[in-house]
């Protein structure tokens, strides 16, 4: 099983929003990460096939995805970042409604959504109306119709806004054991909610694919270029723009910073282990860090 | 899928409210062409102390009108009969009961309209003398009459007073509740952008084809009710108070037939043909505008303006073509006759208080008749659908 993108680009009137993107994606978890207006959520339409790239192909086990068609679209499930529901309708009932959607027959609608519901936590709301609610509510009961199909390619746009710390350790534990023999893709912003799960990190800057890996991989890149120091406040103030500032916070006259940088930037800095937290910021700080010198 | 999409169309509160406005519409009609009190005195002792009361109310009167003419139902229209007719309605007017002056009546009157007979007058072919109260009048043949209106057979004296004005009425509520479907129906597919669901839908197995096929026939099943319940309690209210008979009253005894029918050729037809090719053609026109509504609800994605631009094209060529009634030459006129809306009423206003076969014609051709306009309708909800389907297929998320 294999999706494979090629070269898509993606224009609207004023902006390049994909640009060029290449890369292909075999039975995994990937985190997709990248600022806002990066691009992801355009990439993901055009993934789904209910957005038509300017250029480039999107081809899965080979053949076009237009060409597959609905033969494509049932292997798909899809979260998008605004999800949208009938108010109306009860968190049951949407169930079924998506499954009807997705040509699933009455019956094993009914046991895929049963089955769904306390997965997702949602089983003691299964009657109530959607418009009732909360904001992470909906969002579960987003991740839950995105299931219905047991898709080969799951798609989720941002799963975990909204989420509360538990219900975000529930969904981690729900992906890894979906992921089998899946394409998992998941955008978001929260590097911690793709660090234990997702096998291959993608960060998309700007519309392009600007890297991909392992976490161990991209960690490697920032390996001894983290250092945690002690300084003053005035020096601080003075050193800020020039290295990549990822943390800092106060204590009595000092600042403590926690900076990337090549080569040791102060006396006394201690080095430390990189995280996910600390790659992501290297890869948007670094880019503007250099644009600002140019 | 179908069960969804018909519940998602039933949740719509205004589909209840409008439907319900309609339906109290209706009933507004029926109360005041019906129901409404109205006391009739008798002319003669109107201004004495006690009053004779004709009747109290249109039901009564409805029902002095049946006495009425019980007599003559069933009778074919000879001379005699119309020499009868109008003895009746002289009498009727010396006794002060004018008032039950029955449309069959009228159309007598009006067909054979009594000219008073001066003894030097010659006699035009055609005509003849009768004596009413003692006074001389001159009035058309019967033999004239068929011939004039080219009627083959003869025509039979019936009451159809109850399918002539269920015909009317159920005319205007349908034309009422062609709004209700507008209204319901212009959210079906642009009401997706507003929950959002555009993208949710379309990127599922059955989205983009069987989806839309459900979505369809939910709304036609919708608006089948809707015609059907509209034509249900019209036919309730109006045939439970004048009766189920009458309905092979020929048009020309009708006060229908002073209109001109959308090339529907009077002669020889009866009111109760004319009622079928109401619910007939009348259903066709719902169809083709829930079509062509679901069309426009597919090309916008706002349904607010969906509603609007689905208003603005049925009821403007209806205020148009009212606006323009007096002149039917118009090739705009006649135009905008074609359109779904101005089928209800099944023909137009000339105001010409004569009967006439209608010959419309467009472009000097003659306008097609009534069904071959409806079948056109069938054909454009089939090319509606068809450009629903296309244009879902290639639309995109964005
Ligand atoms: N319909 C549209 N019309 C015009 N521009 C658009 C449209 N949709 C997206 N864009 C632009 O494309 C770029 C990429 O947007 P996209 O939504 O893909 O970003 P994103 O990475 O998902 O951001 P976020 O993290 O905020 O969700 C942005 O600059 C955005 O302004
Ligand atoms: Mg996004």
């Amino acid at each position: 099983m294999e999706l494979k993108i090629k070269g898509i680009s993606k224009s609207y009137s004023d902006t390049l929003a994909v640009d060029n993107f290449n890369t292909n994606f075999s039975p995994g978890v990937y985190g997709f990460l990248g600022a806002n207006g990066a691009g992801k959520t355009t990439v993901i339409k055009i993934l789904c096939n209910i957005l038509k790239p300017t250029s480039g192909i999107v081809s899965y086990n080979g053949e076009k995805i237009e060409k597959l068609s609905n033969k494509y679209r049932s292997q798909i499930g899809y979260l998008p970042q605004d999800f949208g529901y009938y108010p109306h309708f009860t968190a049951f009932s949407f169930l079924l409604y998506i499954s009807a959607l997705k040509g699933i027959d009455d019956k094993a609608a009914k046991v895929k959504t049963n089955e769904l519901l306390p997965l997702v936590g949602l089983e003691e709301y299964r009657n109530r109306k959607i418009k009732t609610f909360s904001g992470g509510m909906k969002q579960r009961l987003g991740i839950a119709q995105a299931m219905l199909n047991d898709p080969k390619i799951l798609i989720l746009d941002e799963p975990t806004t909204g989420l509360d710390p538990k219900e975000r350790i529930h969904f981690r534990n729900l992906i890894s054991s979906f992921s089998k023999d899946k394409i998992v893709l998941l955008s978001t912003h929260i590097v911690s909610d793709i660090a234990s799960i997702a096998n291959e990190i993608l960060i998309m800057k700007k519309g392009k694919l600007i890297v991909r890996g392992t976490i161990n991989e991209l960690l490697t890149t920032i390996e001894n270029k983290v250092w945690q120091c002690s300084i003053d406040r005035v020096t601080a103030e003075k050193i800020k723009s020039d290295y990549i500032v990822i943390n800092m916070t106060l204590s009595d006259d000092l600042v403590n910073l926690r900076i990337i940088s090549d080569t040791c930037p102060f006396y006394g800095s201690i080095l430390e282990n990189a995280n996910l937290e600390d790659l992501y910021l290297y890869y948007f700080r670094e880019v503007e860090h250099i644009d600002a010198k140019i | 899928m179908l069960k969804f999409e018909i519940k998602k169309l039933l949740y719509n509160k205004i589909l209840w409210i409008s439907l319900i406005a309609v339906l109290i519409y209706s009933f507004s009609m029926f109360y005041g062409s019906v129901l409404k009190k109205e006391v009739y005195y008798n002319q003669n002792t109107v201004n004495t102390d006690n009053p004779e009361i004709i009747y109290n109310n249109r039901m009564e009167k409805i029902k002095l009108e049946k006495e009425l003419v019980a007599p003559y139902i069933g009778k074919e229209l000879d001379d005699d009969l119309v020499t009868e007719l109008l003895i009746l309605y002289y009498d009727l007017r010396e006794e002060g009961k004018e008032c039950i002056n029955t449309a069959p009546h009228t159309m007598i009157w009006m067909n054979f309209f009594p000219i008073a007979y001066n003894e030097n007058a010659e006699i035009s072919e055609g005509y003849r003398i009768i004596t009413i109260n003692n006074e001389k009048y001159k009035v058309e043949t019967v033999e004239q009459f068929y011939k004039t209106v080219n009627a083959n057979k003869p025509i039979v004296f019936e009451y159809g007073e109850g399918w002539i004005a269920l015909t009317e009425r159920l005319g205007w509520s349908l034309i009422v509740g062609l709004a209700v479907i507008v209204i319901s129906l212009a959210a079906v597919f642009s009401g997706e952008h507003k929950y959002r669901m555009f993208g949710q839908i379309t990127s599922t197995k059955n989205g983009k084809n069987k989806n839309v096929k459900s979505k369809v026939l939910a709304s036609l099943i919708i608006t089948s009710a809707m015609f059907f319940i509209i034509t249900a309690v019209n036919m309730l209210m109006y045939l439970s108070v004048y009766g189920l008979s009458g309905g092979d009253t020929d048009l020309l005894l009708s006060v229908l037939a002073n209109t001109a029918f959308l090339n529907l050729n009077i002669a020889g037809i009866t009111v109760m043909n004319v009622f079928i090719s109401t619910i007939v053609c009348g259903f066709i026109a719902y169809i083709a505008v829930a079509m062509l509504t679901l069309f426009i609800s597919s090309l916008l994605n706002n349904d607010y303006i969906s509603v609007v631009v689905s208003s603005v094209l049925y009821f403007f060529p209806m205020i148009l073509t009212k606006m323009f009634r007096f002149d039917n030459s118009e090739v705009l006129v006649n135009t905008l006759n074609l359109m779904p809306i101005n089928i209800f009423p099944l023909r137009l206003e000339t105001g010409n208080w004569h009967w006439q076969v209608s010959d419309i014609s467009l472009f000097n051709f003659n306008l097609p008749s009534i069904y071959i306009i409806s079948f056109s309708y069938l054909i454009i909800s089939i090319i509606s659908f068809l450009l629903i389907r296309i244009h879902i297929k290639k639309m995109q998320d964005i």
